[in-house]
């Protein structure tokens, strides 16, 4: 049985552009589904609504506390709900292909390298002020359990170390109802986050998104590349991640974190028909000279992280949240 | 002899071409009928280890069991250039084993010329360490550790950070490893994967270990094992006056250092006094030690004890490499902390507000260094870096 299951796994994944590996030793899950195309994000909403069994919430969902809960009773009627985000700078959509001159504090001529973020604990409010989660198609590549990861680079240009999939909408279901409002985190949860790279599920399963001296994944990784005029690459880089970690050597595992890093972010007023989420590179480097400031990653005693850190909504000396200074996510017109 | 002789025994067995004569000896173990019975593979066989006298066992992660067919894997995986994506370098070319698995640098530099910030640090009775690397409270097994070089982009070691599929195609492509993977894993359908380059590099570290120097084989009863000076040096390292052994302590000369035997365990981390470049405790950045994960202020400068057998082969010293010798390093500690006297880092380690109190410093006759050098001499254990077991199988 086992075995059987563990093929059937890989002869599916190597139908993908963007191929994962099969999985054996964890519990089996949803088919995979081929959309590993770059496909624009527009054909990539899909009509599941009631087609969707509530079950495939569950597939491996011991690993992931919190999902799929919301469906309520057997007979509330499910709706399919598309959260669609949008990558850009400024006024530019991003591409690995572009070149942009408006990043950072100075005119500077910088190409895109990596453009990605985990999320998880999507959650619509109703009119009467109730949230609900949002049960994430389990689409076997992007999203698993509660967790998704939005990729907005699709390996071309600039995007060295990427790949061709694209992933610019959360999709799911959520009990049929009015919902007026939208909130998520940004990261992944800690009981997630610290396990093997090499032995997860996707989307957790992407070692370009682990970072290895924090044994833990890289929420976000916004990052850019430029030529120097000696003919060099530069990098900048601001990758978020939890930090302060300590472990158990006995047990192997981390066990707790000091600075999760993990980001709130609510838009009380959201209208998934006609909104999208900017997700805004330019408006998260606004501060940053990308040229001479240091790299950003898996620290935040960093001088350069300060403002970054300020703009995702976190106070990069002591951790916490600080909602009021989040400009990163706007909710805004397509 | 004190290596896990009866491990290495079972690797024999299953390398040979008559198959697995040792198969009889195999009993089920309860409990694991998702496991296949014992038909063709020795993988499941218990893992004995042989360990040298006064070595408890080490913690084996409950998802990775040591095997022989595994550890063998391991080996082939920690010498093969192919596993840099260049192709230019393994494990090994960093960590080589006449070295005690270290590379003589204060800097190593990575498969496209980065230079690291550290230099390889030696694996001698790493399946030991509480904690993996300098100082890193969240590296708490091999597993993990292992990731970093071969995903790392900061710096860049083997390549491989989002090419993982690259990794296993090329691994695919070589005969020898499709055998060496069955066999290693042999319940699973596909086992030329990434997660299994990571278990076995992790079982074969695990077989590293060093306890067969002259110092072992006098503490194991050998009294003519060490000669006089040595064992004076020994004497005073243990001393009261010197403390060395305070930290450097038990079988694995290091409090960093736990196995199934343990009992309470903390990890620990001790700023020895080697910076203080702004009069307040600082190391320069980038080597500001648990500090850097922890951002407490009593981190700073706080590094894990390194063991020391083989230490007279794995220099240059300290977390930097800024220690050429291990007669600097005796005045390091004799003076109580180091004093710099010029350049970007200059400042006095014996005055630095975060140093462990146990470095006091001593004062060392001419006899006595010698006596010391003589017994770090003895911690060279010739059988770890010479038995071919360890060594380039291919």
């Amino acid at each position: 049985m086992k075995v059987a299951a563990a093929r059937s796994r890989l002869v599916s994944a190597r139908g993908l552009r963007y191929s994962r590996p099969s999985v054996s030793r964890l519990a089996p899950r949803a088919p995979r589904r081929s959309f590993g195309t770059s496909a624009p994000a527009a054909a990539m909403v899909m009509p599941l609504a009631l087609a969707l069994p509530l079950a495939l919430a569950g597939c491996g969902s011991e690993e992931t506390p919190g999902a799929g809960g919301g469906g309520g009773g057997p007979a509330t009627a499910d709706q399919a709900v598309t959260i669609r985000f949008d990558a850009r700078a400024l006024d530019r959509p991003l591409d690995c292909s572009a070149r942009y001159d408006q990043l950072g504090t100075e005119p500077v001529d910088v190409g895109l390298r990596d453009f990605r973020f985990y999320l998880h604990a999507v959650r619509l409010v109703g009119r009467d002020g109730v949230e609900v989660p949002v049960a994430l198609d389990q689409d076997g590549v992007w999203q698993q359990g509660d967790v998704v990861l939005l990729d907005f680079e699709d390996g071309a240009g600039t995007c060295v170390n990427g790949n061709p999939g694209l992933h610019e909408a959360v999709t799911g279901t959520v009990p049929a109802g009015d919902y007026v409002g939208l909130r998520f985190k940004l990261g992944v949860p800690f009981e997630v986050n610290h396990t093997d790279v090499t032995a997860s599920v996707p989307p957790l399963d992407v070692t370009s998104l682990f970072w290895g001296w924090g044994e833990g994944r890289i929420f976000l990784s916004a990052v850019t590349s430029r030529t120097t005029e000696e003919g060099k690459l530069d990098l900048f880089a601001f990758q978020l991640a939890s930090t302060g970690c300590e472990g158990d050597p006995r047990r192997g595992e981390v066990v707790a974190c000091s600075s999760p890093n993990r980001v709130e972010v609510d838009f009380p007023a959201f209208d998934l028909a006609s909104q999208v989420v900017v997700a805004d590179l330019g408006v998260l480097l606004a501060e940053t000279p990308i040229v001479t400031a240091a790299s950003c990653m898996g620290t935040s005693s960093e001088p350069s992280c300060q403002p970054l850190f300020e703009r995702i909504g976190l106070d990069a000396e002591s951790g916490a949240e600080t909602p009021d200074t989040q400009v990163f996510f706007r909710a805004s017109a397509p | 002899m004190s290596r896990p002789r009866g491990a290495w025994l079972l690797a024999a067995l299953w390398a040979s071409p008559l198959g697995v004569p040792a198969l009889s000896a195999c009993r089920e173990e309860p409990g694991t009928e998702t496991l296949r019975p014992l038909s063709r593979h020795p993988a499941q066989i218990d893992w004995t280890w042989d360990l040298p006298p006064g070595f408890p066992e080490p913690i084996v992660p409950a998802d990775n069991p040591m095997s022989a067919p595994s550890v063998e894997l391991g080996r082939h995986l920690f010498h093969d250039e192919r596993l840099s994506l260049s192709g230019t370098q393994s494990c090994a070319s960093c960590h080589q084993q006449a070295l005690a698995f270290t590379e003589g640098l204060a800097h190593s530099v990575g498969s496209t010329g980065q230079p690291h910030p550290r230099g390889a640090l030696s694996l001698a009775n790493v399946a030991y360490m509480g904690s993996l690397t300098w100082a890193n409270p969240v590296l708490v097994r091999l597993e993990a550790q292992v990731l970093i070089p071969i995903f790392g982009t900061d710096p860049v070691e083997l390549g491989w950070s989002g090419r993982e599929r690259e990794l296993e195609e090329r691994l695919r492509a070589e005969p020898r490893y499709v055998e060496l993977f069955d066999a290693a894993y042999p319940e699973e359908e596909e086992p030329i994967a990434v997660r299994n380059v990571v278990r076995s590099l992790a079982t074969f570290q695990r077989t590293l270990i060093s306890g067969d120097s002259p110092v072992d084989r006098y503490r194991a009863g050998d009294v003519d094992a060490l000669s006089a000076a040595a064992r004076r040096g020994l004497d005073l390292f243990e001393s009261d006056a010197l403390r060395c052994s305070s930290c450097h302590a038990g079988f694995a000369l290091s409090d960093a250092a736990l196995s199934e035997e343990t009992g309470d365990f903390e990890l620990l981390f001790h700023n020895t006094g080697l910076y203080d470049v702004d009069g307040e405790g600082a190391y320069p950045a980038g080597g500001t030690g648990l500090f850097a994960t922890s951002g407490r202020p009593e981190d700073m400068g706080a590094f894990r004890t390194p063991g020391l057998r083989n230490i007279a082969l794995s220099a240059p010293y300290m977390h930097d490499g800024s220690v050429a010798s291990l007669d600097e390093v005796l005045d390091h500690y004799a003076r109580g902390g180091r004093l710099v006297t010029s350049g970007p880092h200059a400042g006095d380690g014996r005055e630095n507000p975060f140093k462990d109190p146990r470095i006091a410093g001593f004062v060392l006759s001419d006899d006595d260094r010698a006596s010391l050098l003589a017994f770090f001499d003895a911690l060279t254990d010739e059988a770890f870096v010479t038995d071919p077991w360890f060594g380039d199988p291919w």
